[in-house]
C-alpha cells in the first residue's frame, strides 16, 4: 500500500476516482458507457496537445499559443479542402503547418533567448490574427465526406482518432523514458547548469520540443476539425492552452520543470473532462465551467508547491 | 559618479530610441490618415489610453520586481461588473465605486498571498486568476451588460476639463505620483533590489514577501480603477470587457525599456511606450484595420522590445 502511495502519480489517480464516485452519486446519467465514451472522445485533440506541453513544461517552459496554433492549423486545413485538394494531402499540410508555428516559437526561445512566455503570449495574439485573417472571419464549414474519417471514422472496429492518440501517447512515453532526446530534456529541466556542463545543448533541445508541439497541436487540430465539422477562427481552441496547462500541473508536472510524466498528464486530462462533463450533466450553469478551470490551475499550483515543500524538507535548510 | 553618468548616457540613449519611434508613428499615420493630425482625434486617444495607462504603472513595477501580472484584464472585468451588479440592486453610485475597488483590491491580495507569502510561480497563478475571474464575472450577471448610471458618474470618463479629458489628468497625475515613489522612497529601492538579487534583499532585513504583496495589490487597485473608468467612458459594464488588455499594458511596459527579467526599468519609458501603442492602435484604427490585426502588430512589436538590445539597455 505504501509503495502505492509513493507512484508519483498517486493524488491524481486517487483525484480522478474522488471525481467520478461523486459525480456518480449526483448524476445517474454520469456512470454510463456511452458517456464514459463520450468524455474520453471530446478530448482526444487535448490528449494529443497534453503530451507536447508535457515536454515544453518539462523544460521549465510554457507554451500559451498552442490554441492559436489550433485555430491557424484547422483554418488552414479548411481552406485547403475548400480548394479542393485531396483530404489525406490537406491534413498533412496542415500538419506541417503546425510544425511551422512550432518552428517560429522555437526559433524566438531557443535561439534569440527570448523568455517563452513572453514569445508565446505574443504569437497566441499573431497566430490568432493570422487564422482570422485568412478564414476572412466566416465559419469553415463543408467539408469532404473523405475528410470525415480522422474525427470519426473507425479503424478494425476502434475509433480511428482515439487509436492515433493511443499511438502517440506510447511513442512518446517511450520517447521520453527511454532515449537519449527524451532524458536530455528532462536533464535541462531538472537543472539546467548541470546539463550544461554535461555537455547538453538547450537550445537544442528546447527547438526540437516546441517542434514537434507544433506537430502534435497540428495532428490534434485535424481530429478537431474533422470531428467538430465547422471551424470558427476566432474561438477556435481558445482556452485550450490554459486547460492544457492546468492538466499538466495537475497531472504531477513541476512547473519548475524537471518532474513529470506523460502518464500523469494524460490523467490530468481525463480529470478535467471528467469535471467539465460532470458540471454539465449535474445541470450546473455552463458559465461555472470556465470559472471551474482558472480555480483548478490554482489547486494545481498549490499542491504543485505543497509537493516541492515535502520534497524539500530536510534537504535544505528553510530560506525565509 | 562615473558609474551613475554612463547609466544616465545609456538611458538617454534608450529613450531617444523609443522617442523616435514614437515620432516615426506619428509622422508615419499624419501622411496616412487625413484625421489623424488633430487636436480632437489626439484628445480622444487621451482619453482612450487611460485604462491601458493606468495598470501600466503598477505592471512596470511589478516587472522590475521579475514578476508578471497576467490577470489584469479579468480583474478589470471583474471590478467593473462587480460596481454595475452593486448600482443595479440600488446601492448609491460612489458606494459601488467602492464596493468595485474593493473587489480588485479583493483580487490582488489574493494574487499577493499566493505568490509573495507562498512563492507560487507568478505567471501560473496569474494565469489561473484570469480564467477563473472571467468566468465568475460570467457567473455574477450572465453575460448581460449593465447600464443606465447616472450623470454625474460620467464625469470621470467623458469630462473634458479646458479640452482636455478629466480621465487623462488624472491619469498623469498618477504617473507624477507614481515616478516620485519610483525615484525618491525606499519602497523603490526594495523593487528594484527584488528585481536584482532577491536573496540579497531578504538577508538584509527587508521583507520580500510585504513588497511583493503590496505590488500585486496596487495592481489588483489600479486595474479595478481602470475598470471604473471604462464603465464611466463606455457608459456600460461589460463581462467582456478588458479581454486581452494584458497584451497592450505588457507590451507598452517591455517598448518603454523595462527589462523582462526585472531590476531595471522607469515608468518614464513606460509613459513613452503607452504613447507608442496608443497612437499605433488609434492609427490602425483610423485606416480601418482590423482589431485582430492590430493584435499581430502588437504581438510582433512585443516580440521586438523583449528581443532587442536597444530597448533592453545592454
Amino acid at each position: 500500500m505504501k509503495r502505492l502511495l509513493n507512484v508519483h502519480e498517486a493524488p491524481i489517480i486517487i483525484f480522478t476516482i474522488a471525481v467520478f464516485l461523486l459525480f456518480s452519486v449526483i448524476s445517474p446519467d454520469f456512470f454510463q458507457l456511452d458517456n464514459i465514451k463520450l468524455i474520453l472522445d471530446q478530448n482526444i485533440s487535448m490528449f494529443i496537445v497534453a503530451i507536447g506541453m508535457t515536454m515544453v513544461i518539462l523544460l521549465g517552459g510554457m507554451d500559451l499559443s498552442v490554441g492559436s496554433v489550433l485555430a491557424v492549423t484547422a483554418t488552414s486545413v479548411g481552406l485547403f479542402l475548400g480548394q479542393g485538394i485531396h483530404p489525406w494531402i490537406a491534413a498533412l499540410m496542415g500538419i506541417g503547418i503546425g510544425v511551422l508555428c512550432g518552428m517560429v516559437n522555437g526559433y524566438f526561445i531557443a535561439v534569440r533567448k527570448i523568455p517563452d512566455i513572453i514569445v508565446t503570449l505574443a504569437t497566441m495574439y499573431i497566430f490568432r490574427g493570422i487564422a482570422v485573417g485568412i478564414s476572412g472571419g466566416t465559419w469553415m464549414t463543408n467539408f469532404p465526406e473523405g475528410f470525415r474519417f480522422f474525427g470519426q471514422g473507425q479503424l478494425l472496429g476502434i475509433s480511428f482518432p482515439l487509436l492515433i492518440a493511443v499511438v502517440l501517447i506510447a511513442v512518446f512515453v517511450y520517447l521520453l523514458k527511454f532515449t537519449r532526446s527524451g532524458r536530455k530534456i528532462y536533464a535541462i529541466g531538472g537543472n539546467g547548469s548541470a546539463a550544461k556542463l554535461a555537455g547538453i545543448s538547450a537550445a537544442k533541445s528546447k527547438f526540437m520540443v516546441y517542434v514537434l508541439t507544433g506537430l502534435l497541436v497540428g495532428i490534434a487540430s485535424v481530429i478537431f476539425a474533422s470531428k467538430v465539422g465547422s471551424v470558427q477562427a476566432s474561438t477556435a481552441g481558445n482556452s485550450l492552452s490554459f486547460e492544457v496547462m492546468a492538466a499538466v500541473l495537475i497531472g504531477g508536472g513541476s512547473i519548475f520543470g524537471g518532474v513529470g510524466t506523460v502518464a500523469g498528464t494524460m490523467l490530468g486530462v481525463l480529470f478535467m473532462g471528467i469535471i467539465k462533463n460532470g458540471l454539465i450533466i449535474s445541470k450546473v450553469s455552463p458559465f461555472w465551467v470556465d470559472a471551474t478551470t482558472g480555480f483548478l490551475i490554482i489547486l494545481a499550483i498549490v499542491i504543485n508547491t505543497l509537493q516541492r515543500i515535502r520534497q524539500n524538507k530536510g534537504k535544505e535548510g528553510d530560506l525565509i | 559618479m562615473s558609474a551613475w553618468l554612463s547609466g544616465f548616457s545609456l538611458k538617454s540613449n534608450k529613450l531617444l530610441v523609443q522617442l523616435v519611434l514614437l515620432l516615426f508613428i506619428l509622422v508615419l499615420f499624419s501622411i496616412l490618415s487625413p484625421y489623424f493630425l488633430s487636436v480632437a482625434n489626439f484628445m480622444n486617444v487621451l482619453n482612450q489610453m487611460v485604462e491601458v495607462g493606468l495598470i501600466a504603472i503598477p505592471m512596470t513595477m511589478i516587472i522590475i520586481s521579475g514578476a508578471m501580472d497576467l490577470s489584469v484584464g479579468s480583474i478589470l472585468a471583474f471590478s467593473a461588473v462587480s460596481m454595475g451588479v452593486a448600482y443595479q440592486q440600488g446601492v448609491n453610485i460612489w458606494v459601488s465605486v467602492g464596493i468595485g475597488l474593493l473587489a480588485g483590491l479583493l483580487c490582488g491580495a489574493v494574487n499577493g498571498y499566493l505568490i509573495a507569502r507562498h512563492r507560487m510561480q507568478a505567471i501560473v497563478v496569474t494565469i489561473g486568476m484570469l480564467v477563473m475571474l472571467r468566468g465568475l464575472v460570467y457567473v455574477i450577471n450572465e453575460g448581460r451588460p449593465i447600464s443606465g448610471f447616472p450623470d454625474a458618474f460620467y464625469f470621470l470618463g467623458q469630462q473634458y476639463i479646458g479640452g482636455i479629458p478629466f480621465n487623462a489628468i488624472f491619469l498623469v497625475a498618477m504617473f507624477l505620483l507614481a515616478s516620485f515613489v519610483m525615484k525618491k522612497t525606499r519602497f523603490s529601492t526594495y523593487v528594484y533590489g527584488i528585481g536584482n538579487n532577491e536573496e540579497v534583499v531578504r538577508y538584509s532585513g527587508i521583507s520580500v514577501v510585504r513588497v511583493r504583496f503590496i505590488l500585486f495589490m496596487l495592481s489588483g487597485l489600479f486595474s479595478a480603477i481602470a475598470g471604473v473608468f471604462l464603465v464611466s467612458r463606455l457608459a456600460s459594464a461589460e463581462a467582456t470587457s478588458g479581454t486581452n488588455i494584458e497584451l497592450d499594458v505588457i507590451t507598452a511596459t517591455l517598448i518603454g525599456g523595462t527589462h523582462i527579467f526585472g531590476g531595471r526599468g522607469s515608468l518614464a519609458g513606460t509613459f513613452v511606450g503607452l504613447l507608442i501603442i496608443v497612437f499605433l492602435r488609434n492609427g490602425l484604427n483610423l485606416l480601418g484595420v482590423s482589431v485582430l490585426y492590430q493584435a499581430v502588430i502588437l504581438g510582433a512589436l512585443l516580440l521586438l522590445a523583449a528581443g532587442n538590445k536597444k530597448f533592453n539597455g545592454e
